[in-house]
């Protein structure tokens, strides 16, 4: 005992210590049951005497103070033990034969006692008169003795004995406490097994991994966490081990072993084995990982990988991936395809090999050097970032525009490798190049129409003057000299001359009308829109009020919503009213409550006006000819006009960027609803709507 | 003193009678002098061509048509003002155009008044006797013209 050593006792060898394995029946591997040595005093040995003979008690502390102890003194067995229990002293020498409570009373006491139960205590008695009670102090616990008279070196050297005894036991104590701590606190599980494969120890993480509490593992075989099928090539693996001189090893090497788990689970694991022979057996302690987790992130990497594998493969985009040196070590199959490569072997070559298939050069037509292909420059550790290249495969002619992208991305191990992406923008350049030549053209096709257009409108703006002023020059004259006849020389008409002069005045009048508003409607398709803010709801009141003032004989129930406002040309939104607003009184006039409403309701876009009428109506079938100039749906028996009103309120309507469509049913009124937009697209329905309508219609 | 001449530029004789007619009709008892075109109508005014010698005569009245042969009525209008003797001349823009540029450009050039000749003749009539009466009955012209 005394070689032993605390670092010793850290060694493999401490497994097999017979104290330790003396514990299996306390369970949890616990390796101490006796007090923690930290409780005792470590300054200097003391050493407690007792004896009720005060000279040899004097003479005995004398002996022991100078060589060092110290000493407490005790005239019995009774005050020793309150002395022993008060002062707890490493070594106790004590008398046998004394009054009250003698020698091999205090050795049954202390022992007895769980705090003195290891502290040694040295009997010293007289041999002739005391070699009974030496027997029987002996088997009372005393740990040696000594007979008197005594030579004070004898006594001196079993003192140091004992003491060194119990210090190096203390030792061992610790570093077992040490132990059990990092056995107990350790992540992986510890299992320790003797030769018959019966478990000795089973520290926390076992009892966690195999679900299983050590009370319940400790003494049964380590068969149970084996799976079944793995058993008996373990047994023999474990024998084969245990005949080798290797102390440890790592098991099945790099490849986990599988375990089970109390509830019949089974489970990767990483397991060393080490091997000590204690008592005359071998004792074997397996330390084990449970690698579930690790697993299945490595499992999920694999996935991963995959997933990227696939995806890479799959991509539009070819990819390259380069050595340092230029070999190639990958061509993804876009890259292999927009090559024109069948297989991956005729990829993987050095990169100036590749000089001899293809030429490279810039979109100006400029030939590039190997050194400037885009692959050599990433390899510089250039970051290539949409480089345009004509490639020209030489043998068979064809020549495709790519776009490169590229950089080096280091590895962990500190080597790098260049990546590079394709992409095929052959047909992206052409067609760009289209559109290049296109708009080159299309300006000076605009300038033509534009040149065109104003031709036209020019026209336009000249017939309608002309029509103003020749058309109605004739009618004023046809009209004026009827008027002069009738009233000049009406003493030579009879009756029917009369009527027919007044046929010839009626009919100038309608053909003045005409005329009238198909130049309103030329003006408003030209010239330019002024916007302002327009109160629609004025507007109608005033189309209104002139339609009472030129026909005062109808009663007509007109309700005109105020306070309806929108930002557009006050001129021509008036001559919509107008219309709109006439086409209500007229196609009301055989009503006998006529009826007319504008007002204003909330549509998706925003609001949409309408004036409502209980007229005459029309068939929705031919709703989509109401607009169209000229186009009439009543008879002029029936109610008289021109049929180019509704075609001038469109034509306003569009030019504000609105729309105008009609509901109605024949004899149960129309409903004529139009949007005036506020938003700024406005603007360019109304550029559009001017350039297309200043085309003559109909 | 000034004369009580009218004078109409007007090259549509049609036009011509029925003006002529309406002025009647309406109790303009003035002389009116017809000028055919707008080369006419400034030779009168300013005593040139065929009127060479005569001297300037000053109208009371113009009514200006705008759609003359060889001058057309915005330059007459424009030479109208541009000389001394006739600035002040009550000039009245009579045409049947409905055109707002006519209507601008001749406001801009000094017009008095512009009247759109309606092609109902009682219209015409009502805008002639209301000329006449603005411009011959009251007369408001400025008193030295």
């Amino acid at each position: 005992m005394s070689s032993l050593t605390p670092q010793s006792l850290c060694g493999s060898s401490v497994i097999a210590s017979p104290v330790w394995s003396g514990q299996s029946e306390e369970g949890r591997g616990r390796l101490s049951r006796r007090d923690s040595p930290e409780k005792r005093s470590k300054v200097e040995s003391t050493v407690l005497v007792v004896n009720d003979a005060p000279d040899s008690l004097e003479l005995m502390r004398l002996l022991l103070s100078r060589a060092g102890y110290r000493v407490l003194t005790a005239f019995d067995g009774q005050e020793g033990y309150e002395v022993a229990r008060r002062e707890r002293p490493c070594l106790v020498v004590s008398d046998v034969s004394m009054p009250r409570v003698d020698g091999i009373e205090l050795c049954r006491l202390m022992r007895e006692h769980a705090g003195l139960r290891d502290t040694p205590v040295l009997l010293v008695s007289a041999i002739r008169k005391d070699s009974e009670s030496v027997v029987e102090g002996l088997k009372a616990g005393a740990d040696d003795y000594l007979e008197a008279p005594y030579a004070p070196t004898l006594l001196l050297a079993k003192v140091a004995q004992l003491i060194e005894r119990v210090e190096t036991e203390d030792a061992l104590r610790e570093s077992q406490a040490r132990l059990a701590g990092i056995v107990e606190s350790a992540m992986d599980a510890i299992i320790t097994v003797d030769g018959e494969q019966r478990i000795l120890l089973f520290n926390r993480a076992a009892e966690q991994m195999f679900r299983c509490t050590a009370a319940d593992a400790l003494g049964h075989p380590l068969d149970r966490f084996i799976p079944e099928r793995f058993r008996a090539a373990h047994a023999s693996q474990i024998h084969a081990f245990g005949r080798s001189e290797v102390s440890s090893r790592v098991m099945a090497g790099a490849r986990a072993v599988s375990a089970l788990r109390a509830d019949g689970e089974e489970f990767p694991v990483e397991a060393s084995i080490s091997q000590v022979e204690a008592g005359g057996q071998k004792l074997y302690t397996v330390i084990m990982r449970d690698i579930t987790e690790r697993r299945r992130a490595e499992e999920e990497l694999r996935e991963s990988e995959q997933r990227l594998h696939t995806v890479i493969e799959n991509l539009a985009e070819g990819l390259i991936i380069s050595e340092p040196d230029g070999r190639l070590l990958y061509w993804n199959r876009a890259g292999l395809e927009i090559h024109g490569f069948s297989d991956l072997e005729e990829g993987l070559r050095h990169l100036p090999e590749f000089e001899n298939i293809y030429e490279l050069s810039t979109m100006d037509g400029a030939v590039l050097s190997l050194d400037d292909w885009p692959m050599a420059r990433v390899l510089r550790g250039e970051r290539l970032r949409g480089f345009d290249a004509r490639v020209r495969h030489k043998e068979s002619g064809w020549e495709r525009v790519f776009s490169y992208n590229g950089s080096v991305v280091r590895e962990k191990g500190g080597g790098h490798l260049a990546f590079l992406s394709i992409r095929d923008i052959t047909e992206r350049k052409q067609a760009e190049e289209q559109i290049r030549r296109l708009n080159e053209t299309l300006e000076l096709r605009v300038r033509e129409r534009t040149a065109q257009l104003e031709a036209a409108n020019k026209e336009l703006e000249a017939f309608s003057y002309s029509v103003s002023h020749d058309l109605r020059a004739p009618l004023r004259h046809i009209d004026g000299f009827s008027r002069a006849l009738l009233e000049d020389c009406a003493d030579d008409l009879d009756e029917a001359g009369k009527g027919y002069l007044r046929e010839v005045r009626a009919a100038s009048g309608e053909m003045a009308r005409l005329i009238e508003e198909v130049l309103q409607l030329a003006r408003v398709t030209r010239g330019e829109l002024r916007r302002e803010e327009v109160s629609l709801s004025k507007l109608a009141r005033e189309a209104v009020a002139e339609l009472r003032k030129a026909d005062a004989g109808r009663e007509v129930s007109i309700r005109i919503e105020e306070g309806h406002t929108v930002r557009g040309d006050r001129r021509l939104l008036q001559v919509m009213l107008v219309n709109l607003l006439g086409n209500a009184w007229k196609f009301t006039s055989k009503m006998e409550r006529a009826e007319i409403v504008f007002s204003r309701v909330e549509g998706v876009r925003g609001p949409v006006y309408f004036v409502r009428d209980n007229g005459a109506g029309f068939d929705m079938t031919y709703a989509d000819k109401l607009f169209v100039a000229f186009q009439r749906l009543h008879s002029l028996d029936e109610f008289e006009g021109t049929g180019v009103g509704l075609a001038t309120v469109q034509r306003v309507v569009n030019r504000h960027g609105g729309q105008v469509w009609a509901e109605g049913a024949v004899g149960r009124g129309a409903t004529f609803y139009f949007t005036i937009p506020e938003f700024e697209g406005a603007k360019l329905e109304e550029q559009s709507d001017y350039a297309g309508g200043r085309q003559p219609e109909g | 003193m000034k004369s009580k001449v009218i004078m109409l530029v007007e090259d549509n004789p049609r036009d011509e009678a029925l003006t002529l007619r309406a002025l009647r009709k309406s109790n303009v008892a003035n002389k009116v002098v017809v000028a055919r075109d707008g080369v006419e109508a400034l030779d009168y005014l300013f005593g040139r061509g065929e009127h060479a010698g005569r001297g300037a005569q000053t109208p009371q009245l113009v009514l200006l048509d705008l759609k003359l042969p060889r001058v057309d009525g915005l330059q007459v209008l424009r030479e109208i003002r541009a000389d001394e003797r006739t600035r002040r001349l009550p000039v009245v823009v009579f045409t049947s155009s409905g055109e707002e540029e006519d209507l601008i450009k001749s406001y801009d050039l000094g017009a008095n008044s512009f009247v759109r000749k309606p092609v109902d003749f009682e219209q015409f009539l009502e805008a002639t006797r209301q000329l006449g009466l603005y411009w011959l009955v009251l007369n408001s012209t400025t008193p030295d013209a």
